[in-house]
């Protein structure tokens, strides 16, 4: 999964590297969302809690 | 450049730098002390990652004040991520993760640099006459494409370390081999 999340800040990198904006701004939050998420399931997976 | 851009500039360009820099040391304890990342690790990673790419926004398209919305938020996250790690680890008689560097583990002092960029970015809000002046760009020099390039390929360079590390699955918990190699290269 962090390889997929290490992916799309990667594509956002190149977006903003040849200045292409499509609602890059936005798409820097909902990857941040993404993190965010897996980060929360990754801490309750370790706590033994369920979704 | 009007004065106050000229210093959004300067402490854009200063930050992606340290932030490439923590990056590439990471990259050192990885590979040349074979301190393998955890998952948590690698979330504080990409918590660096995010934080540089909303300074990239700055340094590409011009400071707005969104964009610092963004580095708050991603400073947020990292602090987040960072904090819970060394609650992980706090009880009396824990080791910690990993070897400390000058008395702290690294995610102590990620938790200290997200702080501390916390800070810096509300300080950078109140800076505020480079957000309505008619011409918000920062020149996009050679440098400044130099640096988001080489931030882009710490990017790459940490995909292909997961990669390596844990294939596209669910990272272990307390990694000591490469999935690939089937060893921590020492």
């Amino acid at each position: 999964m962090m390889v997929r999340i290490f992916f799309i800040y990667l594509i956002l990198g190149l977006q903003i590297f040849f200045g292409k904006s499509f609602w890059l701004k936005t798409q820097l939050f909902i990857y941040m969302l993404i993190t965010l998420l897996w980060f929360y399931h990754h801490a309750t997976d370790q706590l033994g809690l369920s979704w | 450049m009007d004065k106050q851009l000229k210093l959004h500039a300067i402490a854009n360009h200063i930050a992606l730098i340290l932030i490439s820099f923590i990056l590439i040391a990471a990259f050192y304890e990885q590979f040349a002390l074979h301190e393998l990342p955890c998952p948590l690790c690698l979330l504080q990673r990409a918590g660096l990652v995010a934080l540089g790419l909303a300074i990239c926004l700055n340094l590409r398209f011009g400071v707005q004040i969104p964009h610092y919305g963004l580095m708050l938020l991603a400073s947020l996250m990292g602090f987040g991520i960072a904090t819970r790690q060394i609650l992980l680890h706090i009880t009396p008689g824990d080791s910690g993760y990993g070897s400390a560097v000058l008395g702290l583990h690294l995610y102590t002092w990620a938790s200290i640099f997200f702080f501390v960029s916390l800070v810096f970015v509300s300080l950078s809000l109140l800076v505020d006459k480079a957000f309505f002046a008619s011409n918000n760009k920062i020149s996009v020099n050679y440098f400044s494409r130099g640096l988001i390039a080489l931030f882009l390929v710490l990017i790459l360079a940490n995909m292909l370390g997961v990669f390596f590390e844990c294939g596209i699955g669910v990272c272990p918990d307390n990694p000591i081999v490469y999935l690939f190699w089937g060893s921590a290269g020492s």
